[in-house]
């Protein structure tokens, strides 16, 4: 700032570009940051307007008023007074005339500033209409919002509300739909165990049924055996017996050394009494060929079996191959 | 009722299984029997003349149907029934086990020979016997225990007593000797019937074993004689012009079968010892030759060249229509009845070969019998099971013995350097 009385050049050049560079500044500002388009700010609650005192901003770019501008009326004295009055008058009276034109100057300069002051103050007043306005839209806006906000809270709430009611009940469906479900799973789990066990005693049934049948089907067939299969088993037992049968006397021709010479039409007819072990216990000749010779290679031969096949069914054996008649009769 | 026939049938049926249970065997197998022949003990208390085991060895090998155990291959050497491991003799193979000792009874000077023959198998004794005899007569103890082993074993009668008659020649300088000759049928013990300087052919033994007729060059011209043999008186019985030949016994001994040329051809005859009565046979402008009885004496088998070539034919020994027994080869001759008369065996010349062949009279089945090249007469052995002929080896004439049902062949040792016209004696009871 200025100190006051120093050059009135300067003395009101730097309130003016004080003033100047002011405006600017508030414009700049007012630009920058109150526009109207500025995008909305995001709420703070318990925000407090704040309203600007626009004498305190006069107060602030008020020039400090100059001591000259005070001094208005000029003082009248004696002739001589009046003559040096007079030229003290005129002197006065250029000097006033200066200091009217000074003045005027002033004057108009102040006119100016005031003007321009009341430009800026309008402008300022404007501005601040503007910027209540803008703040009252604003705090309206504000207020829209927060209502808005609030409107869309208890909407939200609502919705929540809802959501949460509606999630409750869906919650309470899901628990009901899936107490159902367990409830039918149970059910039908119930009824799966009622059919297993169902089944089970079906098949348990059935079985009884085949083990009946099967115990049946024995039975029956040991009637069948020991009554009119006898032939059966006989012919069974026949075929063992063939078997062994061949066994003996393939074993016997391999170790029958036949005596040399015509000995076609000899019969040796030997009596061989086997043990289960198929080892042989006795040989008896029952009938001779006549032959002593024939007979020996015939006795020879049956001792000379190492091991007698024979059936391992013991009662067979004791029916079939305990004795066995070995007739030695060469084709 | 229906139960009663059921119980009935299970009777009969049981009744039925208490029955042996039959199984015939119809066949063996037909190789050399094992026999083992263990050396016998010597209880004489001296050295012996002979080694009575060998004997029988040779004797049972020589058949061809018994096949003795190498005495090398023995594990124990037991004479008696005390010391013998069956199963030894039995793993090794052997069907049956001699065993024996010589004793000696000094006062009397006779030997006794013990024998006994088991079945290796059944562990029972065979047979079992004592022989006595002279110290000469070791052999033929010898060969009586392997007739009786023979016999135990085959149930043919063994031939190893019986003889072997045959011609031999003997070259000395210019001069031939040819021998009429006796002998064991293992050739040993020969000894001369007769002796001459001219060819002495077809010997033929009488049906008991007591003469023999044969044909002798020594008139210069072949005459038939029979001669006996124990007291070697002699008879000419055919001296007629020209052919006088292969005379041969009928099986009563009262005929001899000739070959006559008398009449202008070579014919057959029967000629009747009783009464020296002559039947001529045949009647063809062929040679017939070479007669054979049957053993029932009512057949003869003769070798003709009436076919173009020698061949067999067979005729009634009372005579009539020869019939051709041979068609196999152009030279079929000299037939010998088997002894049971169902085969005959003859000379077959095949790819210039002469074998000793055998024909199936009821089968027409032919065989050949030997291998070696220049076989000629052949004499069966009285048992059939054995046939001895003359054959070359090393240019020499040596007797050869074959089985007849083994196949197998012998050659008896020569004695002497050209034997010829071998006939096997009949049994001979000594």
């Amino acid at each position: 700032m200025d100190s006051p009385g120093n050059q009135p050049k300067s003395g009101y050049i730097g309130p003016a570009l004080f003033s100047v560079i002011l405006h600017l500044g508030i414009a700049g500002l007012a630009f920058l940051g109150w526009s109207a388009h500025t995008p909305p700010t995001p709420v703070i609650p318990h925000m407090r307007a704040m309203v600007i005192d626009a004498d305190a901003l006069k107060q602030m770019t008020k020039p400090e008023p100059k001591p000259a501008v005070k001094k208005e009326e000029p003082k009248r004295e004696d002739e001589q007074q009046k003559k040096q009055q007079e030229q003290e008058k005129q002197r006065q009276e250029e000097l006033k005339r200066q200091e009217q034109a000074k003045q005027e100057t002033e004057r108009k300069a102040a006119a100016e500033k005031k003007r321009e002051q009341e430009a800026i103050a309008l402008k300022k007043k404007q501005e601040e209409e503007r910027k209540k306005k803008e703040e009252e839209k604003r705090q309206e806006d504000e207020k829209r919002k927060v209502e808005e906000k609030k409107q869309a809270e208890e909407k939200r709430k609502a919705e929540e509300e809802r959501k949460k009611k509606e999630a409750e009940r869906k919650k309470k469906e899901e628990e009901k739909r899936l107490a159902e479900q367990k409830q039918k799973e149970l059910e039908r789990q119930m009824k799966e165990a009622r059919e297993k066990k169902r089944q089970e005693e079906l098949k348990k049934a059935e079985e009884l049924k085949m083990a009946q049948e099967a115990a049946e089907y024995e039975r029956r067939l040991q009637e069948q055996l020991e009554a009119e299969s006898t032939a059966q088993r006989q012919q069974r037992e026949l075929t063992e017996v063939e078997k062994y049968k061949a066994l003996i006397y393939s074993a016997l021709v391999q170790v029958w050394l036949q005596p040399p010479g015509e000995i076609k039409g000899l019969k040796t007819e030997l009596q061989l009494q086997l043990l289960p072990t198929g080892e042989l216990l006795s040989v008896k000749v029952v009938k001779s060929s006549g032959n002593s010779a024939f007979d020996q290679s015939a006795i020879g031969a049956a001792n000379a079996v190492r091991k007698y096949s024979v059936p391992s069914d013991p009662s067979l054996f004791n029916r079939e191959f305990r004795n066995v008649t070995i007739i030695f009769s060469p084709k | 009722m229906k139960k009663h026939i059921f119980f009935t049938l299970v009777l009969l049926i049981s009744g039925l299984a208490r029955a042996d249970l039959v199984i015939e065997i119809d066949k063996g197998s037909r190789e050399a029997i094992p026999v083992a022949v263990v050396p016998f003990a010597n209880e004489s208390g001296q050295p012996l003349a002979e080694d009575i085991a060998q004997i029988v060895t040779e004797d049972l090998k020589r058949s061809g149907d018994i096949n003795p155990l190498d005495r090398t291959r023995m594990l124990s050497i037991p004479s008696k029934v005390e010391e013998i491991y069956f199963s030894d003799w039995a793993r090794q193979g052997q069907r049956y086990l001699l065993v024996g000792g010589v004793q000696y009874d000094a006062p009397s000077q006779v030997y006794k020979v013990r024998y006994e023959l088991y079945n290796v198998q059944s562990q029972q004794r065979v047979i079992g016997k004592i022989l006595s005899g002279k110290s000469e007569k070791l052999r033929d103890l010898g060969h009586a225990v392997a007739d009786a082993v023979y016999e135990a074993v085959t149930g043919i009668r063994g031939v190893f007593s019986t003889r072997i008659a045959y011609v031999t020649l003997e070259k000395s300088g210019s001069k031939n000797i040819y021998k009429l000759e006796v002998s064991d049928a293992d050739g040993r013990r020969s000894q001369e019937i007769l002796k001459k300087p001219m060819p002495i052919i077809s010997p033929a033994w009488s049906p008991d074993g007591k003469k023999l007729a044969y044909v002798s060059f020594e008139s210069q011209r072949p005459a038939i004689y029979v001669q006996d043999i124990a007291t070697g008186t002699r008879t000419q019985v055919t001296s007629y012009k020209g052919l006088n030949s292969a005379p041969t016994w009928s099986p009563d001994g009262t005929k001899l079968a000739v070959t006559l040329s008398k009449d202008g051809n070579a014919e057959l005859y029967v000629l009747d010892l009783r009464n020296n009565s002559l039947k001529r046979l045949t009647n063809h402008w062929a040679i017939d030759t070479e007669a054979s009885w049957s053993p029932d004496g009512r057949t003869i088998a003769f070798t003709s060249d009436r076919g173009g070539g020698p061949q067999i034919y067979l005729m009634d020994a009372s005579g009539g229509t020869p019939r051709r027994l041979t068609f196999e080869g152009r030279y079929n001759s000299r037939p010998r009845f088997s002894v049971d008369g169902k085969k005959v065996y003859y000379v077959h010349q095949r790819d210039g070969s002469f074998n000793v062949a055998s024909l199936d009279l009821e089968s027409g089945q032919d065989q050949i019998l030997t291998q070696t090249e220049m076989d000629e007469s052949p004499s069966v052995a009285p048992n059939g099971s054995m046939i001895i002929y003359a054959t070359q080896k090393n240019g020499k004439g040596v007797l050869a013995v074959v089985g007849v049902n083994s196949g197998s062949k012998y050659t008896l040792p020569a004695q002497f350097g050209d034997v010829r016209e071998p006939a096997w004696s009949p049994y001979i009871s000594r």
